[in-house]
Order: C-alpha cells, then sequence, then structure tokens
C-alpha cells in the first residue's frame, strides 16, 4: 500500500497557551508531508488565544470545548477531524519537519497498526531530556518512558500483568475510524493519563500500537492552569485522581491481586506526601498550601477509588455525544480536508521555539535546513571553531533558516540554544578496533561515524539538506565518504599546518593530514574563513585556489551601550594588557612573556591579564620543560610577577567585562587561520595587536584597527606595545576604527549571508546533477 | 597487516563499516544491496587488479563479508522477534477473551509458538555444525626431467599438499558456513510465512470475537 492518500488532522488541545499555541502553528508550516488540516479546540479561554487563531480562519478549525478537560477536548478534535488519521500534538511542542511523513509511513506499511507515536525531546536549555521513546505501561499504571528498542525492559508477561506500548499525548496519532469506534478518550481523566489509558484500551481490544523510534516532536513544557512549570505549584491531585482510576480499574480488571494494588497506590501516594513535604521544607509551599494539598490528594484518592470500583468494566464511551454544535455547518457538511498549508509556507522564517521571536526577514526562495558539525559548542568549553559556528547557527537563523547543530555531550539530548536545535551525540567506540593503536584517529573516526547515523535519523526527522563541517577532527568524513547529502567543509588551521608549527610529526597526526586531504577532495565545496587560509590549502593540499571560496567569519555585534573605547585624553592610572587564548606555542604565548619585561621597564604601571587554559601538556611544553606556562613565567621572570594576572580559563560574561575594562588587546600568535580573537576585542573598540602571520592581516588593518608585529618578535611586541599605551588618542582612534571595521565586515550575519549563498549553490548543482543522472 | 597502514586501508574500513550501519535500519532490501555492492568491489579488488592480493586481505575481506552476513541475518532475525512479539500480544489478547479459563489453567494451545522456538533451535543447530570437511583434488604439472624431474614432482606435490591443506580447510569451512547461512535464510523465510499464516488465523478469530461483542452490546 503506497500510502500516499492517508489524510491527518492534526489536533492542538490548547488552553491560556496563546504564545505557544502561536508558535506551534507558525512551526506547522514547515511540514514536508501536506496532506493535512489543522483543527484547534481551544478550551474556556482567557488570554489572546483566539486573536492569534483569527489570523488562520481561512485555513484552521476551530473547535469550542466547554470544560479545562483535555479528554473532552481530544474527543471534540476527533469529532471536528476529516483526515484518516489523527495526530495529536501539544500546544507547547514543535514537530520535527518529517513528523507527519514519518507518522504516515507507519501506517502506510503495517495495516495492522491503529497508534503510533514518536519521541518527545524537552529543548529547554536547561532542561533538555529525551521525555518519552517507545514508552510502555502496564495494567497496574508502571510507566516505562523511555526505552532503546521495542524489545527493551518488557515487562514479564502474568495473567495478571497486562501491559502496552503508549505514546506521550503530545506526540500521539490513531486511525480516526478506530479511535471513534472505541469510543475516544474516557473523559474521567481530566488531565493525564488519558493518553495511557486510550493505549491499553486499544490494546486490550487486540488492536495494534507500534511507537516508534523517530517522528520526534520538540517540547517546551509551559505553565498551564494545572500547574507552573519548573516548580511545585500545581493542582497535583487531579493527576492522583487518574493515577488511582487507572490503576484501580485496570488492575482490577486484569485481576491483580487487592493486596499488591493496595502496595502500589500506596508507594504512590508516599512519593507524592513525600514531594509535598520537600516542598515545604524548602519553604516552596506554604503551611496552608500544604494542608490544602494533602486534603484534595485524599479527596481525590476516595472519589478516584469509588469510580474505579463502581465502573470496573471495559470501558465503552460514545463519541457521538460530544458538542457538535461549535463546528461551522460549512466545513461539518464538507468531506474534504481544509489543508493547512499554503504556498507561502516554504518561505516562512524559522521561529524561535521557546522565546516565539522570528525573523523578520522576507524569503524569496525556500528556507534552509541546515545541519553544522562543531566538536565543542557553547555554552560548555569550546574552542574558536565552535564560536564560529555558533555565530555561523546564529547568523542563518537571522536570515530565517533552520539549523541544526551536532556536537560532543555526554547524554543524547537536544536543546534549542542561540538559534539553532544543538543535538548532543555521544561517543561509542564500538567500531574501527583495527585503529585503537593510533587512540586519535580511532576516536574521531569512531565519532565521525556515530555523527553520520545521527545525520541519518536528522534526515529521517527534519529533511536537512546539507551538512557543514569543519575540517579539523573531520568530524563530517564519513557522512561525506557516504554521500548522504552535500557536504561543505570549513577549512582552518590544517593538521599539517599545525604539526610544522609546533613541530610534531608523528605518524598518527600524517594520517589525520592524508584523511584531511581526502575529506576536502570529496567535499561538494570548500570555504575558507581567509585568502590566507584558501592559499595554505590550497599550497599544503595540492588544491587550486579557485576551488576554495572565501568567507570571513563574522561576530554578533554588542549593543553600542557596551563598548568601551579607551579614553580620548585622559591617561589611566594603571594600563591593562588583556590576552585571551589558550596558553601555547602557537598562540605565541612565549613572546609575550618575553615581552612583558621590556614594557615594564619603559612604563612601569601596566598590568597585563593572560585569561586561557594551560594547554602546555598538549603542545609538548611540560615534556620540554617541566612546568606549565605560569609557573615558567615565574621561575623565568620573577621580578614582572605582581603585574601578571594568570585567570585560566574564564566563562563567556566575564570575557566580556574583561575586554571591556581592558585598554589594549594583544595577542602575538604564530598563526592563525583567520583571527576571531581579534574581532571579540573590537567588538568593545578595543586597539588590538597581532602578528604578520596567516588570516590576521585580513582582520586587522595595520596603522588603522591596530598594529602587526613579526612573529616571534618580542622586541618588536614590546615596541607597539609601548607606543600605543603612551598615545590615548591612537588607543581611542584605533579602537573606534575597529568597531566600525566589525560592523562593516566582521558581524555574523554578514558571515551567514557568504554561506547561505553557498549552500543554496551547492544544492541546485546537487540537484542539476541529481537531474542529470 | 605488517606494512603501514594509509589513507586507502582507512577508507576501505570505513566503507565496511558504512556496509554494516545499514542493517539497524528498517529497510533489509537496502542492506542486502550493500552487501552486494560491497562483494563486488572486493572481487574486483582482489581478482581484477594487476598486483596479486595478500593472503591476510583475502582472508580479512572474507571474514568481513561474513560478519555483514551474521549481521544481516540476526536483523532479519530480531525483526521476526518483534513479529513474533506481536503474535503474543494477539494471542494474550484472545486467551483473555475467548479461551481465558483455559489459559489460566495453563491449557491454552501453544503448540504454534514451541514450534517456532524448535526451529529457532534447528537454526543454532545448523550454525554449530559448519565443520564438515572438503577435500581439494591436486591439478599438479608434472616435470619431464630426466633423473631430478621425480625428485621435483615429490618437492612440488608436497607443497602443494601444504596449501591445499590449508585453503582446504578455510574453504570447507567458508563453504559450510555459505551453506548454513543459506539454511539459516531459508528458515527465517518459512518462518515468516508461519507468522504470516498465524497472524491470518488470529485476525479471523479477532474479526468474529468483536462481532460476538457487538451483537452482546446490541
Amino acid at each position: 500500500m503506497h500510502g500516499e492518500e492517508l489524510t491527518f488532522s492534526v489536533i492542538v488541545n490548547t488552553l491560556d497557551r496563546a504564545n505557544s499555541l502561536r508558535i506551534l502553528l507558525k512551526s506547522l508550516e514547515f511540514q514536508t508531508y501536506s496532506n493535512f488540516e489543522v483543527i484547534v479546540v481551544v478550551g474556556p479561554t482567557k488570554d489572546h488565544t483566539l486573536e492569534i487563531l483569527m489570523e488562520y480562519a481561512d485555513r484552521v478549525t476551530i473547535v469550542h470545548c466547554p470544560n479545562d478537560n483535555i479528554s473532552l477536548s481530544r474527543n471534540l478534535g476527533l469529532k471536528a477531524a476529516k483526515g484518516d488519521i489523527v495526530a495529536y500534538i501539544d500546544d507547547d511542542a514543535i514537530p520535527s519537519n518529517n513528523w507527519l511523513l514519518n507518522l504516515k509511513k507507519v501506517f502506510s506499511k503495517n495495516k495492522f497498526v491503529c497508534a503510533t507515536g514518536g519521541v518527545v525531546f524537552s529543548v529547554y536549555p536547561w532542561f533538555s531530556l529525551i521525555q518519552h521513546k517507545l514508552g510502555l505501561i502496564t495494567s497496574s499504571a508502571k510507566q516505562f518512558d523511555v526505552r532503546k528498542n521495542l524489545l527493551d525492559g518488557l515487562p514479564l508477561e502474568t495473567p495478571d500483568c497486562f501491559w502496552t506500548m503508549r505514546m506521550m499525548g503530545t506526540n500521539m496519532a490513531y486511525r480516526r475510524k478506530v479511535l471513534t469506534d472505541i469510543g475516544g478518550f474516557d473523559e474521567f481523566f481530566k488531565w493525564g493519563y488519558e493518553d495511557a489509558e486510550i493505549a491499553l484500551r486499544l490494546s486490550a481490544s487486540g488492536l495494534l500500537i507500534r511507537p516508534v523510534d523517530g517522528a520526534c516532536v520538540y517540547h517546551v513544557p509551559a505553565s498551564s492552569r494545572n500547574r507552573k512549570v519548573f516548580t511545585s505549584t500545581g493542582r497535583w491531585w487531579l493527576y492522583t485522581r487518574t493515577f488511582v482510576y487507572f490503576c484501580v480499574r485496570y488492575s482490577l480488571l486484569f485481576k491483580l491481586p487487592i493486596r499488591r494494588i493496595i502496595i502500589r497506590m500506596r508507594d504512590y501516594l508516599l512519593a507524592r506526601f513525600r514531594f509535598y513535604l520537600d516542598s515545604y521544607v524548602k519553604k516552596q509551599i506554604s503551611t496552608a498550601k500544604l494542608l490544602n494539598y494533602v486534603f484534595q490528594e485524599i479527596t481525590s484518592t476516595a472519589l478516584s477509588l469509588y469510580k474505579a470500583i463502581k465502573g470496573c468494566t471495559l470501558y465503552h464511551y460514545n463519541v457521538d455525544h460530544v458538542n457538535s454544535k461549535e463546528i461551522s455547518k460549512d466545513y461539518a457538511n464538507s468531506r474534504e480536508i481544509r489543508k493547512f498549508i499554503t504556498n507561502e509556507s516554504k518561505t516562512q522564517s524559522i521561529i524561535d521555539p521557546i522565546s516565539g521571536y522570528q525573523p523578520s526577514v522576507q524569503l524569496s526562495e525556500p528556507t534552509l535546513r541546515i545541519a553544522l558539525l562543531s566538536h565543542h559548542y557553547p555554552p560548555k568549553q569550546y574552542d574558536g571553531i565552535g564560536r564560529s559556528t555558533n555565530m555561523l547557527a546564529k547568523g542563518l537563523f537571522e536570515l530565517g533558516h533552520q539549523v541544526h547543530v551536532l556536537t560532543h555531550g555526554e547524554q543524547p539530548t537536544v536543546k534549542f540554544y542561540d538559534g539553532a536545535y544543538v543535538h548532543y551525540v555521544p561517543y561509542q567506540l564500538n567500531r574501527y578496533n583495527k585503529l585503537i593503536i593510533m587512540p586519535s584517529l580511532y576516536h574521531l573516526l569512531n565519532y565521525s561515524h556515530y555523527l553520520y547515523e545521527y545525520i541519518l535519523k536528522l534526515i529521517s526527522n527534519d529533511d536537512i539538506q546539507i551538512l557543514d563541517s569543519p575540517l579539523w577532527l573531520f568530524d563530517g568524513f564519513i557522512a561525506a565518504v557516504s554521500k548522504i547529502l552535500p557536504v561543505v567543509v570549513r577549512p582552518v588551521t590544517s593538521q599539517v599546518q599545525l604539526s610544522e608549527i609546533i613541530n610534531q610529526k608523528d605518524k598518527e597526526k600524517l594520517l589525520i593530514g592524508e584523511i584531511e586531504k581526502r575529506f576536502l577532495n570529496i567535499a561538494d565545496f570548500v570555504v575558507a574563513n581567509s585568502k590566507a587560509t584558501r592559499d595554505a590549502i590550497a599550497n599544503i593540499y595540492n588544491f587550486s585556489k579557485s576551488d576554495i571560496d572565501v568567507v570571513y567569519y563574522g561576530i554578533e555585534p554588542v549593543e553600542q551601550t557596551e563598548i568601551r573605547p579607551p579614553s580620548y585624553s585622559v591617561l589611566p592610572e594603571k594600563f591593562t594588557v588583556l590576552y585571551v587564548g589558550r596558553l601555547e606555542k602557537r598562540k605565541g604565548i612565549q613572546d609575550l612573556f618575553a615581552a612583558i619585561p621590556l614594557v615594564l621597564k619603559q612604563i612601569p604601571n601596566v598590568q597585563f591579564v593572560i585569561a586561557g587554559a594551560d594547554n602546555s601538556i598538549n603542545d609538548g611544553f611540560k615534556n620540554e620543560t617541566g612546568m606549565d606556562y605560569p609557573s615558567y613565567f615565574a621561575k623565568h621572570y620573577p621580578e614582572c610577577l605582581s603585574h601578571v594576572r594568570f585567570l585560566g580559563e574564564v566563562p563567556e560574561e566575564k570575557l566580556n567585562a574583561l575586554y571591556q575594562s581592558c585598554d589594549l588587546f594583544v595577542a602575538p600568535s604564530l598563526y592563525e587561520s583567520f583571527g576571531l580573537i581579534y574581532l571579540e576585542a573590537m567588538n568593545f573598540a578595543k586597539p588590538v595587536i597581532g602578528c604578520r602571520a596567516g588570516g590576521v592581516p585580513e582582520v586587522v588593518n595595520d596603522g588603522v584597527t591596530g598594529r602587526l608585529v613579526d612573529p616571534s618578535s618580542p622586541r618588536q611586541l614590546a615596541e607597539a606595545i609601548v607606543t600605543l599605551l603612551r598615545s590615548p588618542r591612537l588607543l581611542y582612534e584605533y579602537g573606534m576604527a575597529g568597531r566600525q571595521r566589525l560592523l562593516d565586515y566582521f558581524t555574523h550575519i554578514h558571515m551567514a549571508r557568504g554561506f547561505e549563498r553557498i549552500y543554496r549553490l551547492v544544492l541546485s548543482q546537487t540537484k542539476a546533477n541529481d537531474t542529470q543522472s | 597487516m605488517t606494512r603501514q597502514i594509509n589513507v586507502d586501508d582507512i577508507l576501505k574500513l570505513v566503507e565496511f563499516e558504512l556496509t554494516q550501519q545499514y542493517l539497524p535500519q528498517d529497510d533489509i532490501s537496502e542492506a542486502i544491496q550493500r552487501l552486494h555492492k560491497f562483494q563486488t568491489y572486493w572481487y574486483s579488488e582482489i581478482l581484477n587488479k594487476g598486483k596479486a592480493p595478500k593472503i591476510e586481505e583475502v582472508v580479512h575481506a572474507l571474514f568481513n563479508a561474513n560478519q555483514t552476513m551474521l549481521m544481516l541475518i540476526q536483523t532479519i532475525s530480531s525483526k521476526f522477534e518483534a513479529t513474533q512479539l506481536e503474535l503474543t500480544r494477539l494471542k494474550q489478547f484472545i486467551a483473555n477473551k475467548i479461551l481465558g479459563e483455559q489459559y489460566e489453567d495453563g491449557k491454552l494451545d501453544l503448540s504454534s509458538i514451541s514450534y517456532i522456538k524448535d526451529y529457532l533451535d534447528s537454526v543454532s543447530f545448523n550454525l554449530a555444525n559448519i565443520n564438515t570437511s572438503y577435500n581439494l583434488s591436486i591439478q599438479m604439472q608434472r616435470s619431464n626431467i630426466p633423473i631430478i624431474g621425480t625428485l621435483l614432482n615429490r618437492i612440488r606435490a608436497a607443497f602443494h599438499q601444504l596449501v591445499y591443506f590449508y585453503m582446504d580447510r578455510y574453504v570447507s569451512n567458508q563453504n559450510s558456513l555459505n551453506e548454513a547461512y543459506k539454511k539459516l535464510i531459508q528458515d527465517l523465510v518459512y518462518l515468516n510465512s508461519e507468522y504470516i499464516k498465524q497472524l491470518q488465523i488470529l485476525t479471523l478469530k479477532l474479526e468474529e470475537l468483536t462481532k460476538e461483542i457487538r451483537k452482546e452490546n446490541s
């Protein structure tokens, strides 16, 4: 069965969450399967939900629900639905682009499947986890919400323990006819367990439920009348009410011994009371509230017990009783679904699922769906590539595109951060065992392979069109070899260059260099961050320069009020010279050390602030000297120690304060592929000093925005520092010119526009090639 | 391999791992296609290139192909396991509804499930039984040189015997393994058809039951 003809009714049940609803409706525009209608069932709302819905009056069916009862609301939606499949999604969730397509595949593939649903990720930056995946529930209400696969963690089959796969209410779909025949949702379930109950009822009727590891939904749990999100405030007894009803009714039905039912209830209620007590001890709730909660819990339990024991038969509910007056007659009489997707849907800009911010950009071509790779990524510890990827993601979001960033993390979670869905992909060291003798290569290949697997999932879920990977650590190598989608590679400093700079040329490093070369060869497009990088890559890997495009990196400009240009006329009592970067050979830290005494000899009131992690182990310095960099400085320049502060690695907020408070920024790197670090200082209108190496001269305009000196020349460096510190006018002029240069050429928007052009070019080339073949 | 590993070796490893990758995916036919592609690649690598491959490389390639084959069979088998699970669920329901008492007394006819189990056992037995012997005949060109010809023939025969001794062991094992694969796949296909039959029977029972419930309700 091909299944193309399957139509969907997407049902959204909402109450007083207008902003969340707005975000959801905007997100539904990106569904790749367009054969669906949208039905919004609005409870007794008090906010501006209806105003928002007015914007969609011509393509959304609005149904009114008289009570704040989720089951009733779901039944009303079912009654109004015309699609073959009804798919429920909460108003505070965002479907993946292929959500409906993936659900459709399940129904089309197996005609016995009557219900399915996918994975639910909570994507709050501070609350990111898998909420639901291939869930399961037993007749005594024991839940297994996250399972690895369909056969994982199955309870023992006994006559008194009936279990079924289940879906979470925010991501579930049913064959409409089956759901109607079984009588819809049981309206006793005012809040919670209605999704589990319907699954159990369907399963007990011999119907097949098959949740899938895909068809994912990104959840942004929002507050409602029943609970205040991320607090202990809520009408939790409503949950107890449904739990007790569910547990007792189905345990009795499947003949679970009374003693075990009592134990189950006892455990649940004890946990609930412990939760209240904890909240009370932490002073999150008052004594009056505590007493009220306990009273409500007891009465709810008693009511549910009575109802459950009384109505202990397989429930047959008639969905026909629901009030259909609210559905407009024209619509009710028509058999066709009213499609939600319009011609303009494809060019809508993406929306932030948490804040609801939507860039006000007018796209003339369809929105792009891009996956960016970066081994390290903010807000966790990150490097230059992490920072530039972050800026690219943010810039692309501002241009209206959908961005997914894949980075390394301990747990496989997803969060929305700075305009992108950030997917954390853990290491899986289960391949390439032959290479175990080369640990770096072994790790990198395994990680790259797991990333490739993850990208397959991402393509399936979000219909990613293009992959962008840095050359460094070759994260996207396996994906490029597999040719699953077009790959753009961003080279920065190559492994070969780095090996030469720090004079480490072991066999493993050389092999990594060879892989980099292959990676560049099989990539669909190569984009360097500066002309210097382009020339270096072309030279080292025998590339034609014309095969490599250049797009300068950029950063997000801070507000004008946050910039702190040095004082125009008054000399400060004490100058602050800032260095930011890892403490390693390549960054020229030893040259700075050598320059410090020379500067202090001429200007004693200078304080040097050195921010960055010590990297003496990895760059071989510790092996050579037996010391890390701060110890080395203390030993060799004891007289200057009082003028130097080593801060170690500092968080971003503190870093901004350091940029604001310094008078001069210095980074005498022996090589920088681009020099993002100078832009960070220029952002705060600070003059900079760098070396004439790599891409630095393309960023720092010598004599206009700062000074450039020769690499490995501490004397020149000291002279430049002294010259600038002695002239407040120069400090001011260079600082302001730097800020202007950043605004003119090096913002994240400039960068994103450059990459957008390349992505579109690559996609059109791929399309042309596909057509030809 | 004693020589230094190079980037081509790494690409071959990647290609092999990519072949494995397709197995956990839904589409088994895709996996078979990838396996076929992989085999073709190695076939051309070993036989069509001017340079003679090293014995380790041949063995490694065959080993990888066998691994892939096993993975494929495991995947197919686990898929049937999931189907079996569905069948059990249906049976549980029917047992509860139609044969509830019998089920509680342990009298429900579960012969079909034990039949499936027997099949899986026989599949395991086949796997364990792969060490059958296989003899290769020696086809040796004889030397006609007078006097030392006989000696040369003896030495040559001894060398051939040595090569065939090892080749025979390897080839016979590989042949048996291939036979076992074939048998396994046949068994799995048969098992699948059995599942389908059972599913049809259960669906009919389910329809009857639904009718009865409707009658009762009306």
